[in-house]
């Protein structure tokens, strides 16, 4: 616990102002520009939840027709700060149409800062709740309910590492990744995350972050099939109507991995509400038989336990910088202080993985 | 906790500052709310992380280290050594065994280091009790955060996003 000194940056990163009569006549000029008609924007909405994209809902009327959409802003001083939309703009685009894989439907982006002042997605908005991975959230829900949404949960995630991505415009998106290395490219991305390959910045880590990215360093396991991994596949990130996932949300993270690594993130304990279910919803045998059945894709169980470590060690990583981000003011949201203070126990939960696994 | 506890009380008054007073209207809420800041601003340079605290995560890490160097010097394996920081206040020596332990996951996963099986089975497994310990001690300090009310909206919304 070794305090550091402050650094006071009020104005290090700037603040995006979301406020609808300065952002949306901003985008309400990006989707005249693309729709080659005028545009009027109402119902400007932010929602609270997610902590890193900001999330505004809004509707565009334009040639007499109303569309309900939603704006996603990547806010320079945000969780996962520098954003790029092109990536979750080119994965839902690619997947609009896939069979048992409900996407929302995309309007446009830009990573070009100066038009709203941040990296932005426009997509339509789908109707539905969000069941949330807190504790107590699962007992609020139907049980036939949740029988049927574990078996859309798994068949979306098998739905989405079936994709011929090599078909699509992601493989010019992802045409210099390493397919051979699929494990370590993720160990170096979110250990650049953390600041962790950083020399001059290691007395600012906790220990066990250190020692976990060399573990993960050595015990990465063979590159198995190159897929779609949408990077943050859990209970949290889809809608629900009825117990029907109607979308799978928040694409942000997408990237070319082993498919195991987002079987291992969705069932981690952390997103369990301290149940043993899946998500805190689902049966966790049901889902991955499902899942093995309509992929094809073989659920070897020591790799999705290496998978559990590396999905832990991002969460670490994600939980270091939002707390070095408030510390130096480049937070755009005070809650990640919050989850800064989460490090401790996810740090636990990774020694303990990593322990039953040696 | 490698945290700024000053930067956190910074953090905590800008938020309310910049994300909460514009949007509070009512003349009370904006008065209890000035009292807030006023005792934020003043806590700010006055916390500090729990000495005791500190002392245990300290304990817990020299005990590893030492354990460590011990059981390589068993194996005739020469591991780098502890620069104490003599004199230096609580937060510079946990830093100074914090690096130790770094310094000595460096070694042990030194690709080049050939080692007999089962002692570095046994020295990995030393400094993961290290620092389980040191963790152990952390958590205790911190209280559950209830994320559910961070993302909570009006009752009133509407449902969809």
């Amino acid at each position: 616990m070794s305090a550091r000194p402050v650094i006071d940056h009020f104005a290090a990163a700037r603040a995006v102002d979301y406020a609808s009569q300065h952002m949306g006549p901003r985008v309400a000029a990006f989707l005249a520009s693309a729709w080659g008609v005028s545009v009027e924007i109402t119902g400007w909405e932010r929602f609270p939840a997610g902590f890193s994209w900001t999330t505004i809902g809004f509707t565009a009327t334009a040639g007499g027709k109303a569309r309900e959409l939603i704006l996603r802003v990547g806010d320079p001083r945000g969780l996962l700060a520098p954003y790029s939309a092109r990536p979750e703009f080119t994965a839902l685009s690619a997947l609009q149409g896939v069979a048992r894989l409900p996407v929302p439907s995309v309007y446009g982006y830009s990573d070009d800062a100066s038009l709203i002042g941040a990296p932005f997605l426009v997509t339509g908005r789908v109707a539905g709740d969000t069941p949330m991975p807190w504790h107590g959230d699962a007992a609020k829900r139907d049980e036939a309910h949740n029988e049927t949404l574990a078996v859309d949960f798994a068949d979306a995630l098998a739905a989405i590492h079936r994709v011929e991505w090599r078909r699509t415009p992601l493989e010019q998106l992802w045409a210099d990744v390493d397919t051979r290395t699929l494990a370590a490219n993720q160990v170096e991305y979110w250990a650049a995350h953390a600041g962790l390959l950083d020399d001059t910045a290691t007395h600012l880590h906790p220990p066990q972050l250190h020692y976990t990215m060399h573990w993960l360093r050595r015990h990465a396991p063979a590159s198995g099939r190159a897929a779609i991994v949408h990077g943050d596949f859990r209970v949290g990130n889809f809608l629900q109507v009825g117990g029907r996932i109607t979308a799978v949300l928040d694409w942000e993270l997408v990237h070319l991995g082993d498919p195991l690594e987002d079987i291992a993130w969705a069932g981690l304990r952390v997103f369990a509400g301290g149940t043993p279910r899946l998500g805190g919803l689902f049966d966790r045998e049901q889902v991955l038989a499902r899942y093995a059945q309509q992929s094809g894709i073989a659920v070897d169980m020591r790799v999705v336990r290496y998978y559990e470590v590396l999905g832990l060690f991002k969460s670490a990583a994600m939980l270091t910088s939002a707390m070095h981000r408030v510390e130096s003011g480049r937070a755009g949201d005070y809650r990640m202080a919050s989850m800064g203070f989460q490090l401790a126990s996810t740090l636990l939960e990774v020694n303990r993985l990593i322990a039953e696994a040696a | 906790m490698n945290f700024s506890l000053a930067a956190l009380f910074q953090g905590a008054r800008r938020a309310l500052t910049e994300g909460v007073l514009p949007d509070t209207t009512s003349d009370h809420a904006r008065a209890q709310l000035a009292g807030v800041l006023d005792i934020l601003g003043k806590l700010e340079g006055m916390v500090v992380w729990s000495p005791q605290a500190q002392a245990q995560q300290l304990v817990a890490l020299k005990h590893g280290c030492g354990a460590f160097a011990a059981r390589a010097a068993e194996a005739s394996e020469a591991v780098p050594a502890f620069t104490a920081v003599e004199g230096a206040g609580i937060d510079d020596e946990l830093r100074a065994a914090e690096a130790q332990v770094m310094q000595l996951t460096n070694w042990l996963f030194d690709s080049s280091r050939v080692l007999d099986a089962n002692v570095r089975e046994e020295l990995d497994a030393i400094l993961r009790d290290a620092m389980r310990e040191q963790l152990r001690v952390e958590r205790k300090m911190i209280p559950l955060t209830d994320f559910a009310s961070m993302t909570a909206t009006k009752p009133t919304d509407a449902d969809a996003r």
